[in-house]
């Protein structure tokens, strides 16, 4: 009997049709924007060129997915194509670039069954610098921005730099995000054009960080960004008070007694805010000898870019994944469907074949009607699974379901980053269609992040151009999920008027979003204070005690992945995680389920969503233009560390024999401190050996065990280079102890402008 | 053959037919003895081949002795089940022993340095007052030793956090006293950390608790002889005395501290400030959102329902072993298991209990 089954089975084999690659008719190529640097958190793009050299038209599929022998069988993308005999169709495939970095990749042309031509894709490794695009005349123009390249001393990531020219760039602000920075000019007139520059804005505006250097006469170049900055033309000529440069040099000359800058009017650099990055205006030609070679130029420019909060501007934008595992697990969890487990359809069948087919053969044989069991234990396991799908099928969901868990970040009135998960459940299963919002890019995702290849999951454009997929051939309660990214512009903001009056947080805060907020919450760096709901136009004043927190709340908290939790407890803990974000900031923080139609099922069924709402939120100066720093809203950095060291929360280290040195940004710009002080008399630093940085000597001085660093006049004795306050932890015991990381108040008074 | 002689013949064949018949006749009347007496031998025959078939192979159930077993079965299992549902209904709300005396505590001088891990599996204690300890109740695992900030005083009490991620440990010491932080590392206790909470000359802290979300512990602090309730947050290290009193245990829900004051059992709302008192004893434990379980002042175990204007107070009965003797019961999350320290001689004694 084997001998007949196996020899079935290698028939079938047999049968299956092996795809035969064809060769010729078809030329691919791929381009990657950027010269090829991505980011992980970032979207990408791959820019596929299919010429159909035959002399018939194609219709088929293209196919971006594994290579055959990388062992894994994934389908990522998948979209319809056709081409004329002797067309070119140059087709973008835009996707997550985490993507891309999981294993050997290649792009196939696919009719029916058959491969017609692969395309390898270049392998790419995401850098692990920060990387400075620079387009500029001067091809070395700016190479004193790789900072850190060759030194790792003080935990800054190094910069690489890029050179592009004015072509290359892409005129996608998504695209551009996949750098850290971008640097311009000097630049000959009329290269950029006009789609490129509103790119580079809605970059700046989205959290990159862009420098602009100009010469004397850039006119054209400089007016470009005037709504960014505006800086008049006409008023160039020397900077003489070069007092910016002299507290590099010390007592060593400057190479040079004025420069020729664009602005007589302007700093060597202005730094501005501009939504969620930053703009560096610099008023003079950087490629320019001997400014260019300057032996104190990276460190120059290395306070610029800590100040002006560019670094962390950085780091904000990157923060999260387009696959963001908490989005996509929640998303999974959709309301009012239970998804039944696999234990109880084991157990069934188990069941039925451990008790009932047993159970029916010994009746028929006592019955003497054994023959009949051929034919009765079929039918009976059949009427089994038809019951168990139809009663079963009621208890997991009535109806089709989706659930959208998004994620927005409002930049402004009118600039909202939108990051969505979503899951979409049909109860009968078969093919469905999803779409994006307009300008939203979209991707499928394997359910279980194993196999796609089986999916049978189309991407699309319909009419209005809006990217859909099509899920087809669905198992019957089978969820498929996908996510999408985007910016909305009609969600409005936040108003906020906060201040600091003692050690109470006190202002107003108005809903002038379009969503109604069940929740809403003010994090003070770990601080969070809840201040109910808020319905658009709601004002709701805020009167709340500053506390210093030092721990996060998480640091006690079950994993929201913790088997041992059900599944509301799962749901309420993933939402936590959704909702704390970093410390070290001021954000305002909603909860609404307002739909948003980021992703849309193509057809009824309940629809669910779930948004969280964040903005950052800066404190304002009281009327005499003082303003206060609370605890845990200004940046801190652990720049150096030897010894047993290691963490398993943010924030919290565990120091075994060794130290922690953290560098506390102080220097604001804009601001003239005044006091700043540090809570290192608090129980938990009491066990360390604490040490302060005296920068004008150049020796760290030791602190006592219950003491609190409280600097006024004596601060700029203490400031480094950078701007920033050094303090070391030491523990000299092989006790472990958890070094929660230090925090700081800042007092000062808004410079007069 | 002549006529006469055929003839002659005939009559003679006659006659011998009718005298074979009538012996025949005579035959047929002797059968039915025979046939009988075949009856007979006949089922001797088929006794015999079955008692030669038993002995070449077992025996085949007698189905009468099967029916009998059935029935008994039956009756048997029926007094089963009425005896479990009497043993069940008279031992309702008992407490059994499990382990009457946990090896290795007798060391313990009070009764808050030992602590049943919220999950009903482990115990933590401190030993010779510079050891902590974690030690599952199943004997196939062993137990980890923490290390403790080296100290030149003892460490006398511990309690657990309810994610049992965290024990809490008071220092004593004659300069300073302290309440430490101690992670219970999944990955082992050689990696576990430490980190202080509060640290105070002149006071002397006992008693530390939880709160059930594990951001806050209340704690006794004494001072010149006085006894307070205070409560720290483990995050932001605000701190505030709640009450005078002693050994605070937190309610489910975080919003009452039931505490010992005067040898009197009362319950803070912490939200309204409003106090209840409960009854004599010491040692209360919060086991469901209006109980409180507590230890008598004869060393027994009561529980008290807290009614909107009463308390209803019950008895709960404890091991005969351990009555009478009972210093406190710690209990697990579920409430169902119990670590009892009790007075054996002039030491303490720690059993484990459940309570069905």
């Amino acid at each position: 009997m084997w001998k007949w089954l196996l020899a079935l089975v290698l028939i079938v084999q047999c049968l299956i049709a092996i795809p035969a690659a064809a060769d010729e008719p078809f030329d691919l190529s791929i381009h990657l924007p950027l010269g090829g640097v991505i980011k992980n958190n970032q979207w990408t793009r791959v820019e596929v060129s299919i010429t159909n050299n035959g002399g018939e038209r194609f219709s088929g599929e293209m196919e971006f997915g594994d290579e055959p022998h990388s062992g894994l069988n994934r389908a990522i993308y998948r979209q319809a194509i056709t081409l004329d005999a002797g067309e070119t169709k140059n087709v973008p495939i835009d996707l997550p670039a985490e993507m891309l970095m999981q294993g050997p990749t290649e792009v196939r042309l696919i009719k029916g069954e058959q491969v017609m031509a692969t395309e390898e894709f270049p392998p790419i490794t995401p850098k692990g610098e920060r990387v400075v695009g620079v387009i500029a005349d001067e091809p070395s123009a700016f190479h004193f921005l790789a900072i850190g390249s060759d030194q790792r001393l003080d935990n800054w990531i190094p910069f690489t730099v890029q050179h592009f020219e004015p072509d290359a760039l892409p005129d996608q602000s998504w695209i551009l995000k996949n750098l850290d920075m971008i640097a311009i000019g000097p630049l000959t007139s009329g290269k950029l054009k006009e789609n490129q520059l509103a790119a580079l804005k809605e970059y700046v505006r989205r959290g990159g960080v862009l420098i602009l250097s100009a010469r004397p006469g850039d006119d054209e170049l400089v007016q470009q960004f005037r709504d960014l900055l505006p800086v008049a033309g006409g008023q160039g000529g020397m900077l003489t008070n070069l007092g910016e440069l002299e507290r590099w040099t010390g007592s060593t000359p400057l190479p040079l007694s004025s420069i020729p800058v664009y602005n007589r009017q302007f700093l060597l650099i202005t730094a501005k805010q501009i939504d969620g990055g930053v703009y560096l205006f610099a008023n003079y030609d950087v490629t320019a000898e001997p400014m260019a070679s300057w032996q104190y130029n990276r460190q120059l420019w290395k306070k610029v870019l800590t100040q002006s909060k560019a670094v962390e501007r950085m780091a904000e934008k990157d923060e999260r994944s387009p696959l963001d595992v908490s989005l996509v697990s929640l998303s999974k969890l959709i309301p009012g469907v239970q998804v039944p487990s696999v234990g109880w359809i084991i157990l069934i069948w188990l069941v039925y074949l451990l008790v009932l087919a047993p159970g029916l053969y010994l009746a028929l044989k006592r019955w003497e009607r054994r023959e009949w069991a051929w034919g009765i234990i079929p039918v009976t396991a059949i009427l089994l699974s038809v019951t168990v799908y139809l009663f079963g099928r009621t208890t997991v969901a009535e109806e089709d379901a989706s659930y959208r868990v998004s994620m927005l970040r409002i930049l402004d009135k009118d600039l909202t980053e939108v990051q969505t998960a979503a899951s979409f459940l049909t109860v009968s299963g078969g093919s469905y269609s999803v779409r994006a919002e307009n300008g939203f890019l979209a991707v499928p995702l394997a359910y279980n992040q194993v196999n796609m290849a089986d999916d049978d999951t189309m991407m699309g454009t319909d009419g209005q151009g809006s990217k859909t997929i099509q899920f087809r051939n669905v198992p019957y309660l089978s969820i498929k999920q996908a996510v999408a990214s985007g910016i909305l512009r009609d969600i409005g903001s936040f108003d906020a008027v906060l201040q600091t009056n003692g050690d109470r947080l006190q202002g107003v805060i108005v809903n002038r979003t379009r969503l109604p907020m069940e929740e809403v919450y003010l994090n003070l760096g770990l601080q969070r204070i809840a201040l109910g709901s808020l319905q658009p136009g709601e004002k709701k004043q805020v009167d709340a005690k500053i506390e210093e927190y030092v721990f996060p709340q998480q640091s006690d908290q079950d994993s929201p992945y913790e088997r041992a939790l059900n599944r509301e407890q799962q749901i309420a803990r993933q939402k936590e995680w959704l909702m704390n974000g970093e410390s070290n900031q001021l954000r305002l923080i909603g909860v609404s389920s307002q739909p948003l139609h980021t992703l849309e099922l193509l057809q009824q069924g309940q629809k669910h969503d779930w948004n969280v709402v964040v903005q950052n939120i800066s404190l304002m100066p009281d009327a005499s233009g003082h303003i206060v720093y609370p605890y845990g809203t200004l940046p801190v950095q652990k720049i150096d560390e030897k010894g047993i060291v290691d963490y398993r929360h943010p924030n919290i280290w565990n120091l075994g024999r060794g130290e922690v040195t953290f560098a506390l940004s102080v220097d604001q710009s804009g601001l003239d401190v005044t006091k700043v002080e540090i809570p290192l008399d608090q129980s938990p630093y009491r066990p360390f050996r604490k040490e302060i940085y005296h920068a004008k000597t150049g020796k760290w001085k030791q602190l006592g065990r219950e003491e609190r660093v409280i600097l006024g006049k004596e601060l700029g004795e203490y400031l480094n280079r950078e701007g920033q306050i050094l303090v070391r932890f030491t523990n000299p015991t092989d006790q472990r102890f958890s070094l929660p990381q230090p925090y700081l108040r800042l007092e000062g008074v808004e410079k007069s402008k | 053959m002549r006529d006469d002689e055929r003839m002659s013949t005939e009559e003679l064949h006659d006659s011998t037919i009718t005298d074979l018949l009538r012996h025949l006749q005579q035959l047929r009347r002797a059968v039915p003895v025979n046939y009988q007496l075949k009856a007979e031998l006949r089922e001797k025959l088929l006794e015999r081949m079955r008692e030669m078939e038993l002995q070449h192979s077992p025996q085949p159930p007698d189905r009468d002795v099967g029916r009998r077993w059935s029935v008994w079965g039956i009756y048997g299992g029926a007094v089963v089940l009425i005896l479990a549902a009497v043993l069940l209904l008279v031992t309702r709300d008992a407490i059994v022993v499990r382990e009457e005396e946990l090896a290795g505590l007798r060391m313990a001088q009070s009764a808050e340095q030992v602590a049943l891990a919220p999950d009903g599996e482990h115990i933590a204690y401190v030993a010779n007052g510079d050891r902590l300890y974690t030690r599952p109740l199943s004997e196939d695992q062993q137990e980890s030793r923490f290390i403790l900030p080296a100290t030149t005083g003892r460490y006398r009490a511990v309690a657990w956090s309810h994610s049992g991620r965290q024990l809490a440990v008071v220092e004593e010491n004659q300069q300073v006293n302290r309440i430490w932080l101690v992670e219970t590392d999944p990955d082992g206790a050689v990696r576990a950390s430490s980190r202080l909470l509060k640290e105070e000359k002149g006071a002397v802290y006992h008693t530390p608790s939880w709160s059930p979300d594990n951001l806050s512990i209340a704690y006794t602090r004494m001072t010149g002889g006085k006894e307070e309730i205070w409560v720290s947050s483990t995050l932001s290290l605000q701190e505030k005395r709640v009450t005078e009193g002693s050994q605070p245990d937190w309610s489910p829900d975080g919003g009452s501290i039931a505490f010992v004051k005067g040898g009197t059992v009362s319950v803070l709302n912490l939200r309204t400030g409003e106090v209840r008192t409960i009854g004599p004893g010491t040692w209360p434990a919060w086991i469901a959102p209006d109980q409180i379980a507590y230890t008598t002042p004869q060393g027994n175990l009561v529980v008290a329902r807290l009614e909107e204007k009463s308390v209803e107070s019950d008895m709960l009965p404890v091991p005969a072993a351990m009555k009478d003797r009972i210093v406190r019961a710690d209990w697990s999350r579920d409430r169902k298991e119990i670590l009892i320290s009790y007075q054996a001689g002039q030491s303490l004694a720690f059993g484990f209990a459940v309570r069905r």
